[in-house]
């Protein structure tokens, strides 16, 4: 069990990370409270030894992101809502004040992590791949794709940079 | 650039502060459950603590009873061991040939005193007809400890007294191995390496088809033999006439043939 020093500095360290993707994924306050929960509770009871910092911050990533999925399956089953309809559902309680946020929001929930991982978090679509367990073509196809969306829905011209 | 308006988009978003902190003592109230969970209570420790001893004093009781430190061999053609433990009990009855084993299973000994046990064989019908025929029977205490072995190779020749032809002996496992290497009963090892401190040239298929008695009366010759030559020398020498007899070999061609 991690100490109460080491759980207290990676709150610190990274709850708007986790924060950000709780408001990708997420409907309620709530729910986020849940997720800070979930996640940090997984960290202090974890005995990965982590490598990096890095590997910490993906470490923490994966477990968030599989917390929200697991939040979203579990609202799915009570309230048995269809796939199409949960991928539509308005994620965040928080106003997003900006077209981009809102354009983001809007995407299915497939694109939404790997927008956030690409264009936020600055992680390359094989790291990509190997955070969500997902192929590295998969990654690419899904880049390329909620890159077409955003264009369409913003207006704007820009290129997804493979890295 | 997407990037750029996405990055300034996703800025905007930061943890609130009251959820960084429920989030810190909700985790601390969590690990304190977790830990008072995981703590063994008072009562469940002594009982834990007593269940341990028990186990310890089981497991290290079946150990003191169940670890043999003597056999006792019984040949008498059925030929059986007994596994005898510290406290004197039969702990296992195994045949050593095919009559052995039918007379081990007739015989309920586990848990006897070896002298009880002992008793019980003698008292067998088989047994009983085999000795009035006169066959010989062979009782052999082994074991590492030479004063259990003597205190019990004693009390198993008190019990056969005027049973019968009855030879009780005892030595070491190492003993009983040298002997079972040339194919001998223990007794009958041991007699033959007396009769090879008296003639280097005894073999043990000498002493196989020999009965006891026959090897006691020829250990004796020899014996006497060896006394008389000592003596003979002595005179001899004297005299200041030292004088040589011959070996050892017309000593032992002089005991078969008598």
């Amino acid at each position: 069990m991690r100490s109460e020093a080491e759980v207290n500095r990676a709150i610190d360290q990274y709850a708007d990370m986790v924060r950000r993707v709780c408001f990708t994924y997420m409907k309620n306050f709530a729910d986020t409270e849940d997720i800070f929960q979930t996640v940090f509770l997984k960290y202090v009871l974890s005995c990965v030894e982590f490598e990096s910092e890095a590997h910490e911050k993906a470490w923490i990533l994966r477990v968030t992101i599989n917390a929200c999925k697991d939040v979203l399956k579990s609202f799915f089953r009570t309230k048995q809502v269809s796939l199409d309809e949960m991928i539509d559902y308005p994620a965040a309680e928080i106003e997003p004040h900006s077209d981009v946020l809102e354009a983001v929001l809007r995407l299915p929930a497939k694109y939404k992590d790997v927008v956030y991982l690409h264009y936020y978090e600055g992680y390359t679509a094989p790291e990509i791949a190997q955070i969500l367990n997902k192929k590295v073509n998969t990654v690419y196809t899904l880049l390329s794709r909620a890159k077409r969306v955003l264009q369409k829905e913003l207006g704007g011209e820009e290129e997804y940079a493979e890295s | 650039m997407l990037n750029r308006k996405i990055q300034e988009a996703y800025q905007g978003i930061v943890a609130e502060e009251s959820l960084k902190n429920n989030t810190k003592q909700w985790i601390q109230q969590e690990r304190i459950r977790r830990e008072q969970k995981h703590k063994p209570r008072p009562v469940l420790k002594l009982v834990a603590a007593i269940s341990v001893f028990i186990l310890l004093l089981g497991s290290g009781g079946a150990w003191f009873y169940f670890t043999p430190t003597a056999y006792i061999t019984i040949d008498v053609n059925p030929s059986i061991e007994l596994s005898v433990n510290r406290l004197d009990r039969v702990i296992g009855v195994q045949g050593q040939n095919e009559d052995g084993d039918v007379l081990a299973a007739s015989l309920d000994l586990k848990g006897a005193s070896y002298e009880e046990a002992f008793s019980l064989i003698l008292e067998d019908s088989w047994i009983q007809s085999l000795l009035a025929e006169d066959a010989e029977m062979e009782v052999a205490v082994i074991g590492e400890q030479s004063s259990q072995n003597e205190q019990m190779q004693t009390a198993l020749e008190q019990q056969a007294k005027g049973q019968g032809n009855i030879y009780c002996t005892s030595g070491s496992t190492e003993l009983a191995s040298s002997a079972a290497e040339v194919d001998l009963p223990l007794g009958k090892y041991k007699a033959y390496l007396v009769l090879k401190e008296l003639d280097p040239s005894v073999q043990p298929q000498d002493l196989q088809s020999l009965p006891m008695p026959a090897i006691r009366d020829w250990i004796d010759s020899l014996q006497q033999e060896e006394t008389q030559q000592e003596k003979s020398i002595a005179e001899e020498s004297s005299q200041g006439e030292p004088q040589r007899n011959g070996n050892g070999k017309r000593r032992r061609q002089a005991h078969t043939s008598s």
